[in-house]
């Protein structure tokens, strides 16, 4: 049997397919599972919904494959297993993972759906997101997850703040569950400034630095931002999409 | 550094002797270590002996791609992961391991040429013997990835369903 280091090494000249597949007994699922590395420069990873079908299309350099949502979703989870990615945003039907390179170099992985859209910001409950605070520096999902409750926040503040090398987080949640949060875990010195800022411009942000081995302090900042109106603007929002899609 | 003067005998697990000359061990960081700690004068002593745990037949193949190369330059570049890729193996090389191809046990004769360069600590040699192995599994399918590396599934019903269910968007 070839070495641990071997393998790794094997793995590392495979794509993310080969590298999928390549998981054949539980010893290389195991040095799979290890490894954190990332896509290497040669390829590109996207998926990409059609406004035609509910079915996304999923790119590599070599590799072409047709999913379902819901598929592709469970990929979201294999994706962070596999790699260290930079900055995840999930934004309305986009989810673009960048995997931060030095030299400003970005890899992306896009997801589309055009018919779930309201059915989206679901899939990203409380273990989804902490799942991919630790596989990544930044999480954005500017998606209102209308899931999360007051003590899932808490437990994604808490995770963050306990996440090595995790830099920051940004969510968007329905205003009621905000204030809960505020009013359930905060400090009374804190719901002064929330409640300020939630009154004032709807937004408030967590912030707090700490120090890593003595040398780098990182930032981490829970930013948590409101919706004024969640339900009117997402009818505005449903106005809009009608209005386009009838004109289309 | 350059070591004219100097020759090295290798010993093979099977007990066979290979002279070669320093400038084809100094690739090598196992045997520059060896030599290294026995303290030998590169001047003064012309010969020293090394023991390797590699067959003869191995380390013949190990000599030949070390002859070959024998003037890249050292250290061995390390790639990064945005430089690291699989399609830019030499020509010789090719053609070095396509000769491997026409045996019988082409698969253990790769395997043995990796665990060697891994053993003697080769670091071109295992980056260019490593990225074939990668050639050769790539774009295959499962079945078909377990016959070349010989490896048995011991995964469970639920283990192996649930792979599966992450694989199935890539499995052809």
């Amino acid at each position: 049997d070839l070495p641990n280091e071997i393998i790794e090494h094997i793995f590392s000249h495979l794509d993310f397919a080969n590298r999928c597949r390549m998981r054949l007994n539980k010893r290389l699922c195991g040095i799979e599972r290890g490894m954190k590395k990332p896509l290497e420069y040669r390829e590109r990873l996207m998926i990409r919904g059609e406004r035609s079908t509910t079915d996304l299309k999923i790119w590599t350099k070599r590799h072409f494959e047709i999913v379902s949502f819901s598929q592709a979703i469970f990929l979201l989870r294999r994706f962070s297993h596999i790699f260290k990615f930079g900055t995840i945003v999930v934004d309305q039907i986009t989810i673009l993972f960048s995997l931060y390179k030095k030299r400003h170099y970005y890899y992306s992985f896009q997801c589309c759906d055009f018919r779930d859209r309201n059915n989206f910001p679901s899939h990203f409950d409380r273990s989804t997101i902490c799942h991919l605070m630790q596989s990544s520096y930044v999480v954005k999902i500017l998606r209102i997850c209308s899931s999360l409750k007051s003590e899932d926040l808490m437990h994604i503040f808490e995770s963050a703040k306990n996440t090595m090398n995790f830099c920051g987080i940004v969510l968007r949640i329905p205003r009621k569950t905000a204030r809960k949060f505020v009013n359930d875990f905060m400090g009374e010195e804190y719901k002064v400034i929330f409640q300020h800022e939630i009154l004032q411009s709807l937004t408030f942000h967590i912030t707090c630095s700490r120090k890593k081995q003595s040398y780098v302090i990182l930032l981490l900042m829970v930013n948590v931002a409101l919706f004024t109106s969640y339900c009117r603007l997402r009818k505005a929002r449903y106005g809009e999409w009608k209005r386009r899609r009838d004109s289309s | 550094r350059i070591y004219p003067l100097m020759r090295v005998t290798l010993t093979t697990s099977d007990g066979a002797s290979v002279t070669v000359s320093r400038q084809l061990t100094k690739h090598s960081g196992f045997i520059e270590k060896a030599i290294t700690d026995m303290a030998v004068d590169d001047n003064a002593v012309p010969l020293s002996a090394v023991a390797v745990d590699v067959d003869d037949a191995t380390l013949k193949l190990v000599i030949e791609w070390l002859t070959e190369h024998r003037d890249d330059a050292l250290p061995y570049p390390e790639k990064t992961d945005e430089e690291r890729r699989a399609d830019d193996i030499p020509a010789w090389d090719q053609a070095f391991v396509q000769k491997w191809d026409t045996k019988e046990d082409q698969q253990q004769t790769l395997y043995a040429v990796i665990t060697a360069a891994d053993k003697l600590d080769i670091k071109g040699l295992l980056d260019m013997t490593c990225k074939t192995l990668a050639n050769k599994i790539n774009g295959k399918t499962v079945e078909e990835m377990r016959e070349i590396l010989q490896l048995e599934c011991d995964f469970t019903e639920e283990e192996l369903a649930e792979i599966r269910k992450e694989n199935a968007w890539c499995e052809n």
